[in-house]
């Protein structure tokens, strides 16, 4: 009896001391995600990857896109960074000066790499030449029309910024059908769309050594000049109105032309099977459309955290995963073996205008990379309000806001 | 000796509060205005630059504006909320049918959850989906949609209406309680002198109830001045600068465009108004005013 009760001893203490070691090597990374993205297969892909890496543990989080940027500056001043997230390019310079994300070139192997579009790579490399993220989410814009609508009316599909101001005028008849919806709210939106019609007119944001601002020049006073014109034919209340409600005033049939990503197109056919939605370039001077890309990055803890976070990094970007998500989110992929499955699934036979999207890939520009970008982009953002307003011409409000953001550019320097 | 023992006793009771006020209010409070006088650089160090913020402040474009907003907001507040307040507890105050009905409702919009009142309020007032305009349309009051919260002529005050229309029943009930206070002999013998009901009004309510208006008030103006969450949520502060407070723009220069040292600047210029108001407030209650 004696014997038995200390072997039993010996035995839970010998389990308990293996167990405890176990538990010991057990690292749990903290991984976050913006806006819900893929947290309906996070348990599927956390359960998976935890049974393929045992040991590593996932603990996943979503935050709200508004509150990214102030999140993770919050957590990175507090010492205490996740291991890994997803993030807005645009953020990175700042993170890597702040000491907070570390190089990925140590991890990536050439494989994996070489899978990702040199366009998106080329995005978060960064000037000392090294790789600080990899694509996580790409989309481009382009524009959808209602071709049944145009067609009642005898309208072409636009292929110039006269025959959208046209089109807009002729289709105009409130409070049926507004000419063009447009995101005047949100500077993070607004640029957006200036910029499509900045950069199809050759105008850029930037100097090409980013130290002054050039969207003042003739291109720029042209594009908004033109949308200007444009905004008697947008919806009531576009000053206060973001993408988002762009995007449900094209689903209520309210616009006959939106530039948004494919998940509009796939939505609103899905919804409206009678309706005939064709996609197209911007009908601007110059072949452009606009790029959107976040990025995963990795953030400076242990050498054993960032190993095991890259893993996760890695696992997360299996195809199985992507495509599903892809198409759930309207994102175009930014691995070239992704496009390869994506295009082999019925959903893109089913919509084969989303194929445009993915060829707009090689025209896309991006939102500018330099640590005041936020606030330039709001000083933007208002002057263009002040113009639609009336309060100020084109050229003024696009000079103002020049002024105002050069001198923030020459104190930065 | 017995004295002084009481004293130690007694400010031993008193410690863990001031501890924990010297950890959430004065600590925190000397660091904002330390980091005023610095500037952060992207890998988080600090430089002192003096008094730059503060110059920078008063050179903003926009910061007579964000001021004449951050006024009318404040004071429009404090008239729409004590004065709508003032309004319901007299009503209440009377015996009426349903009067405890009438209290439940009127208790609504203070018990609505705050992000969710101001966004239906925000709904409320879209210019091509919102109950206001449809009414209005309804009615053949207008003929076009109003462009109601992206007009920079009436955003400010769109928010402060909704926000008001949260704010009315705390005051309504603060009132109410004032009003109860009043003795009611001193009515009866108005009656007896044959007072009217204005002069009942202005010779005994208001004098009596005005400790709780003064109060009421100072509240009013330190939580509508502090407000930031209606704001963002209805407006963020657009179009261009039409409603964008003092808070709201420290907001954004502190976590949207990570300027720290500029945001410390404007939050001590906010703090300096808060105490200026809280001075007026502790300045009536010495002279016992506000009872």
């Amino acid at each position: 009896m004696k014997k038995a009760l200390l072997l039993s001893i010996f035995v839970v203490l010998v389990l308990s001391m293996l167990f405890g070691v176990a538990f010991a090597k057990d690292i749990t990374i903290e991984y976050i995600t913006l806006g819900d993205v893929q947290m309906d297969i996070m348990d599927e892909m956390v359960s998976q990857f935890e049974s393929e890496n045992p040991g590593i543990k996932v603990k996943a989080e979503s935050w709200p896109f508004r509150e990214a940027y102030t999140k993770y500056v919050i957590r990175i001043k507090a010492g205490n960074p996740p291991d890994c997230g997803y993030m807005f390019v645009t953020n990175l310079s700042e993170f890597k000066e702040r000491g907070a994300i570390v190089p990925l070139d140590d991890y990536i192997s050439a494989t994996f790499k070489q899978d990702f579009y040199e366009v998106l790579l080329d995005r978060v490399t960064l000037e000392d030449g090294k790789l600080y993220a990899i694509p996580a989410w790409f989309s481009t814009r382009l524009f959808m029309y209602r071709k049944d609508i145009l067609d009642e009316k005898g309208i072409d599909i636009p292929k110039t910024p006269e025959d959208l101001l046209n089109m807009a005028q002729a289709l105009h008849d409130p409070p049926e059908m507004y000419g063009i919806a447009f995101p005047a709210g949100p500077p993070r939106h607004i640029f957006r769309w200036f910029g499509i019609q900045l950069w199809g007119r050759g105008g850029d944001y930037f100097t090409p050594d980013m130290k002054k601002v050039a969207f003042n020049d003739e291109a720029g006073v042209e594009a908004l000049t033109f949308l200007n014109e444009l905004k008697e034919y947008f919806q009531p209340g576009y000053l206060g109105e973001d993408e988002h409600e762009v995007e449900r005033l094209f689903y209520a049939g309210l616009t006959p032309v939106t530039q948004l990503y494919y998940r509009v197109l796939t939505g609103a056919t899905a919804e409206h099977p009678d309706w005939d939605v064709v996609v197209d370039f911007p009908p601007v001077p110059n072949r452009v459309t606009l790029g959107i890309m976040d990025a995963f990055s990795l953030f400076k803890t242990t050498p054993e955290r960032q190993e095991a976070a890259w893993k996760w990094l890695e696992f997360i970007h299996r195809n199985e995963y992507r495509v599903k998500s892809n198409m759930q989110l309207g994102f175009n992929p930014v691995k070239k073996s992704t496009t390869f499955d994506f295009m082999q699934t019925d959903f893109v036979k089913k919509y084969p205008e989303i194929q445009k999207f993915f060829d707009a890939t090689p025209y896309a520009n991006f939102e500018p990379i330099h640590p005041l970008w936020r606030q330039i982009q709001d000083i933007i953002g208002r002057s263009i309000q002040e113009c639609f307003l009336g309060d100020l011409t084109p050229k003024e409000a696009l000079d103002a806001a020049a002024e105002e953001s050069n001198k923030l550019l020459a104190d930065f320097e | 000796m017995k004295e002084l023992k009481e004293k130690l006793t007694n400010l031993t009771f008193i410690i863990p509060l001031a501890i924990v006020f010297l950890l959430i209010i004065i600590i925190p409070f000397i660091q904002v205005i330390k980091l005023s006088f610095f500037k952060e650089s992207l890998d988080g160090s600090l430089t002192f630059v003096g008094l730059r913020n503060y110059i920078r402040l008063f050179q903003q474009a926009n910061f007579t504006e964000i001021l004449f907003n951050t006024l009318t907001f404040t004071f429009g507040g404090v008239l729409l909320k004590v004065g709508g307040g003032f309004i319901l507890a007299l009503i209440l105050y009377k015996n009426f049918r349903f009067k405890n009905l009438f209290m439940l409702i009127v208790l609504i919009p203070w018990a609505i959850p705050f992000s969710i009142s101001h966004i239906s309020w925000r709904w409320m007032y879209n210019a091509l989906y919102g109950h206001i305009n449809s009414l209005l349309m309804h009615l053949n009051i207008i003929q076009v949609p109003i462009e109601w919260l992206s007009n920079p002529n009436f955003s400010l005050w769109g928010v402060l209406i909704a926000n008001s229309w949260t704010g009315v029943p705390f005051c309504a009930f603060a009132i109410l309680a004032g009003l109860y206070y009043i003795p009611l002999d001193l009515y009866e013998a108005a009656d007896i002198d044959g007072a009217n009901s204005l002069q009942k009004f202005f010779s005994i309510t208001l004098p009596l109830v005005k400790p709780v208006l003064l109060l009421v008030s100072a509240l009013a103006a330190i939580w509508t001045f502090n407000n930031f969450g209606a704001i963002w949520l209805m407006t963020q502060g657009g179009p261009v600068d039409s409603s964008t407070t003092l808070i709201v723009n420290i907001y954004r220069n502190a976590f949207e465009f990570n300027r720290p040292g500029y945001a410390s600047a404007l939050s001590v210029l906010s703090a300096i108004f808060l105490i200026v108001l809280t001075s007026y407030y502790v300045f009536y209650g010495r002279k016992g005013d506000l009872g």
